[in-house]
């Protein structure tokens, strides 16, 4: 068995560049649960004493929530991302080894040792791709760390993580590979011996992908016709290009939708907003007590109801609304105090719940519920707030009519209740927008990580599987630049082409992924792209494809230096 | 004599079309038995359903009296380390594997097998024990693949045009250790070749044409691999 596993095993490794890159991804998978899990598990069950000394408990535990949703949301991506990739290395590795495979059968060897051979081997490489990225998140978090501390003002935080959170991260995504190279074993597992030693394949399905790629090349002008056909033979690679640029497009499209969805918070908290102080009570006052030139709001903790879904919201009164609250529609208009039976409600309820002007919503505060007609949607309206009429929600809570418990004004009030100021108000907006930064970020690096990573691969198999019609090219007369242009460069207008294609599914991802974070997280993250960012997009995949294409011009000069056609024709 | 094989009625079909067309035969232990016919005529596919490498499409096929149409997976797969050993033409060899290792990884588990010191010795391979097939002639390849298929002492000794891919100086030589290592260890071998000359060297040939059995001559007075006259191919 022994000399079987080191046959598989120098086999396996021959494809030193796709291992390699696998274990990049299996790095990155892991790293991306384990950075953000460290600074989530040796915290969140401490948040009261973390947030003893002035941090905001309420705010640091919702992003707790949210890192935790991100985290696994990370992994789950980064997990199927990496098991595409190992299915393209195992359906390549078993189409070129067959013939190795069915001698192993032919020396009596079992389907059941090569099929556990395959699954082990797999779970080691997974696994030690999955410590390695758990090593490098330790020091790592501590970035997201000190942006929790700096966002939410907690302190005594520390970097730890759970048994459990080890055992998921190394072990789920583990599971899945070793799946993955399970499944893949069906490859070879039902041929016979003699089908994989004759190296006879599926010719039926090889004669529909040369007829579908001499079908698309018959529709191309002629001088690109043959670099056309030849990439085409290939839909293992077109399909990882397709899936590489889409991962990249989606991971960029993502992270600038974050920063944006920051920027849009912020304008929303404070377009409009006024107001010096905010003031709230935890006693209802009497419309007496109120001062002249302030703005009072009766605002109580509910649910709204739309249908089958209940929504935690904020469900606010107005009695007036003047300069210090200037509530906007989607068109910049200003909005009056809603009539009886109608209210406004915050953008983050059309976009993520679908809730749209002239629907019936129930607003829902202690059991006692109204129900409402929106009027419009306030693009400034307080997080996770609606606006009815004050009066009419005074009357379904039996209060008396003016009774507030949010008081707006420009200068301190007499009464004393729980005071913020514009500045720190506009101060935690901006730790927020800092911690979405962070995540922007991390999104970039990962997304051009990942497309760099697949698109290199897609040209990688096409380099690999064309090596020895470089050389014979070559000894036909044809130059380097020609070869590279004849089985390299083919592949750009097909990442342009790729990109073009999948921008539009790219955007209606990010854009559910943002609205189920928002519902999972209870935190709206508004949804947000723009041209330049797409440009941005397109150019930077440019410069990559440019990157790697560099990177294959040499090893094309490497292969036509060494000319040993002896060595890529081997037969074994 | 005793039967070591035996096929009834075998059929293989590819799609629809029908490349062994019934095949019935039984072959004596210890014998050398050459199949012989011209490409396409279905010599191969026989080969390879006789020495369970494809199933047949219908019919049985018995080493002794083990139906190995009828076993699973792994009992044909125990049954192939232990009582079978192949040679194929373009040598098949483990390209990460030395020769040593390569010869050694046909050691059965559950099988006294031939002793490797001899083995080598016979097949004169001892000095290329430390390379990688890449780095051997295709007669050194070929010595290197017989002795791996040999070496668990095989009841049956499968050859699918095992020179097809020589010159004639070492396609004698094969043939040569192949007779040579029948009559040392016993060893039933059924050989596959388009080649007149070395078919008469074996003690029975069977002539296939279309993949039907034309003709099953025992040959009296094989002659000696050494005497063959090189160039008399179908």
């Amino acid at each position: 068995m022994m000399l079987l596993y080191r046959q598989l095993t120098k086999q396996m490794l021959k494809n030193r560049l796709f291992m390699v890159l696998i274990v990049i991804l299996t790095i990155l998978t892991s790293l991306s649960f384990f950075f953000v899990r460290f600074t989530i598990d040796g915290n969140v069950d401490r948040v009261a004493a973390i947030t003893a000394n002035g941090g905001d408990a309420a705010r640091y535990q919702a992003a707790l929530n949210s890192n935790t949703t991100l985290a696994l949301s990370f992994f789950a991506a980064m997990t199927a991302l990496t098991a595409f990739v190992f299915f393209i290395f195992f359906y390549r590795f078993f189409r070129s080894g067959r013939k190795q495979i069915g001698c192993l059968k032919a020396l009596g060897f079992r389907n059941a040792s090569l099929q556990i051979y395959f699954v082990v081997f797999t779970a080691a490489l997974s696994l030690l791709g999955g410590l390695i990225g758990l090593g490098l998140a330790y020091p790592l978090s501590g970035v997201l760390l000190g942006a929790n501390i700096e966002a939410y003002g907690v302190s005594g935080v520390v970097k730890a993580l759970s048994a459990g959170s080890i055992l998921f991260g190394l072990l789920a995504s583990t599971a899945c590979f070793a799946l993955v190279a399970f499944l893949c074993y069906g490859f070879v597992k039902n041929r016979e011996p003699a089908g994989l030693i004759s190296g006879n394949i599926s010719s039926g399905a090889f004669s529909r992908t040369l007829r579908t790629a001499d079908v698309i090349a018959g529709a191309v002008p002629v001088k690109n016709k043959f670099p056309i056909r030849i990439a085409l033979r290939k839909p293992l690679a077109i399909l990882l290009v397709i899936v590489g640029v889409m991962s990249f497009s989606t991971l960029i499209i993502m992270a600038y939708s974050l920063n944006i969805s920051s920027a849009k918070v912020f304008a929303s908290q404070t377009k409009g907003h006024n107001y010096e102080y905010i003031t709230r009570y935890q006693e209802s006052m009497s419309a007496g007590s109120l001062p002249a030139d302030d703005m009072r709001i009766l605002s109580e903790t509910g649910k709204v109801i739309d249908g089958e879904t209940e929504i935690e919201h904020n469900i606010a009164g107005l009695y007036g609304v003047d300069s210090l609250y200037e509530l906007m529609d989607e068109d910049d208009k200003l909005l009056s105090v809603p009539d009886r039976g109608y209210a406004y409600i915050g953008p983050g309820l059309k976009e993520v719940y679908g809730i749209k002007t002239g629907d019936k919503i129930t607003a829902d505060v202690s059991g006692v519920g109204v129900e409402l007609e929106v009027a419009g949607i306030a693009v400034n309206a307080q997080s996770d707030s609606i606006y009815m009429n004050g009066n009419e929600l005074c009357s379904t809570l039996g209060l008396a009519e003016g009774t507030y418990n949010m008081l707006l004004s420009m200068s301190l009030p007499e009464q004393e209740g729980e005071t913020v100021s514009r500045s720190q108000r506009v101060g935690l907006l901006e730790r927020d927008a800092v911690s979405n930064q962070i995540s922007g970020v991390i999104n970039q690096i990962t997304g051009a990580a990942v497309g760099c990573i697949l698109i290199f691969l897609a040209l990688y198999m096409n380099f690999q599987d064309n090596t020895r019609d470089m050389l014979i090219l070559h000894l036909m007369g044809y130059n380097t630049k020609e070869i590279r242009k004849m089985l390299i460069d083919v592949y750009r207008p097909m990442v342009w082409l790729a990109y073009i294609i999948t921008l539009l599914p790219a955007v209606l991802m990010v854009r559910s992924i943002q609205k189920s974070l928002s519902v999972t997280t209870g935190d709206y993250m508004p949804f947000g792209t723009n041209v330049p960012v797409i440009l941005f997009a397109a150019f930077f995949l440019t410069l990559l494809y440019q990157l790697v294409q560099l990177v294959f011009s040499g090893a094309i000069r490497q292969v036509i230096k060494k000319e040993d056609i002896a060595e890529y024709t081997y037969v074994d | 004599m005793e039967h070591i094989l035996r096929a009834a009625e075998i059929q293989k079909n590819y799609g629809p079309e029908l490349v062994l067309k019934g095949i019935s035969l039984e072959i004596e232990a210890n014998t050398f038995t050459a199949i012989l016919g011209p490409s396409g005529s279905g010599k191969s596919t026989l080969l390879n359903t006789l020495s369970g490498l494809s199933k047949p499409s219908s019919g049985q096929i018995y080493w002794r009296d083990t139906e190995v149409t009828g076993l699973s997976e792994p009992k044909l797969a125990d049954l192939k380390q232990n009582c079978a050993g192949n040679v194929f033409q373009n040598y098949l060899l483990l390209n990460n594997l030395t020769v040593e290792e390569n010869i050694k990884i046909g050691i059965p588990r559950k099988k006294e097998s031939i002793s490797f010191d001899r083995l080598v010795g016979i097949l004169e391979i001892r000095d290329i024990l430390k390379k990688f097939p890449a780095q051997l002639s295709g007669g050194q390849q070929q010595r290197a693949a017989i002795a791996r298929a040999v070496i668990k002492c095989p009841d049956l000794l499968f050859c699918d045009e095992a020179t097809g891919a020589l010159d004639e100086t070492n396609s004698k030589k094969v043939v040569s250790l192949l007779h040579g290592l029948k009559k040392t260890f016993g060893i039933t071998i059924l050989f596959t070749t388009h080649n007149r000359q070395i078919a008469e060297t074996a003690d029975r040939v069977l002539t296939m044409k279309d993949g039907l059995l034309h003709g099953d001559v025992k040959n009296d007075k094989p002659i000696l691999p050494e005497k063959m006259v090189w160039g008399d191919e179908l």
